[in-house]
């Protein structure tokens, strides 16, 4: 039979194949995923938006006291910030805009 | 309930740092890596320590994951660094490297044993290569190109420690009536 060789080597591959696949049985946990995440590095003790939240009221009492030292009578007089100049106003929104922007885009998956 | 998906596992674990969903993923895959280790270190305790190594690298190179890879065929490439990382440093094992010095059973138990032991017995006589890339390729079912991704050798070379893996086990194994 011309092909009696290749038959068995088609033969032979089939059963080595089917062997190979059955040659791992399922090996059980045993407490070793928990030893991973035991073994994981520590978190972070802030989350981060307590870390958001930190830089934002850092930023503002480092805007207040910029502001009061440049206009001491805004602090004073407890007036609006139309007493503040308005290049300052502009700056200190624009920062407060984009700091905000910032932290929405960094925490973005807590909205989804 | 339904059990959720590798990527919304990942997508928790990479948002919200979330380690129940790194616990569900590494129960998932624990298995298959370990026992792979075990067969490509003949050694379950150095197969323990790796296996851990690359489930802890993976939580850390989590983020960096593509979400259209196949999360097993990336879990098995960073397994297969910390075997060769380890092996290379105990200077017993040179992965890339071809190699073509297969040992030469001395006896042949073949007729005797059962097929599975026949079939253990005959890997053993395989070179690491071989056995590694057999264990990936028939066992795990990469095809050949993951096998090639997660070892980083050549197809060729994958090919090549394939056939003759196979026909070294052909060769080993045909006196046994019932392989053929």
């Amino acid at each position: 039979m011309p092909n009696s060789h290749s038959d068995n080597q088609d033969s032979f591959d089939q059963w080595l194949d089917a062997a190979m696949q059955n040659r791992s049985g399922y090996l059980d946990d045993d407490g070793f995923s928990e030893s991973i995440l035991q073994k994981l590095p520590a978190k972070p003790k802030l989350s981060s938006w307590q870390q958001s939240l930190i830089i934002v009221i850092s930023c503002i009492i480092g805007c207040t006291i910029a502001a009061s030292l440049i206009s001491p009578l805004w602090l004073s007089e407890l007036t609006t910030i139309k007493t503040l100049t308005w290049p300052m106003a502009i700056s200190l929104g624009a920062g407060l805009l984009l700091l905000g922007s910032a932290i929405v885009w960094n925490d973005r998956e807590h909205w989804i | 309930m339904i059990e959720e998906t590798d990527q919304q596992l990942i997508t928790r674990v990479v948002r919200r740092d979330d380690r129940q969903a790194f616990g569900l993923l590494v129960n998932r895959y624990q298995s298959r890596v370990r026992q792979s280790l075990r067969q490509w270190c003949h050694n379950d305790a150095c197969a323990e320590d790796l296996a851990q190594e690359t489930f802890i690298k993976a939580y850390l190179g989590l983020k960096s994951f593509r979400q259209d890879a196949q999360l097993s065929s990336w879990l098995y490439r960073i397994a297969y660094r910390c075997f060769a990382d380890f092996h290379r440093k105990e200077k017993r094992y040179t992965p890339l490297e071809d190699e073509t010095d297969l040992l030469e059973p001395s006896h042949s138990p073949i007729t005797q044993l059962h097929q599975q032991r026949d079939l253990a017995w005959a890997l053993q006589q395989l070179s690491d290569a071989q056995q590694l890339v057999l264990d990936l390729h028939l066992t795990q079912g990469f095809s050949q190109s993951e096998v090639t991704e997660i070892t980083g050798l050549p197809l060729g070379t994958i090919k090549t420690h394939i056939n003759r893996g196979r026909d070294k086990l052909r060769q080993l194994l045909h006196e046994a009536p019932q392989h053929a």
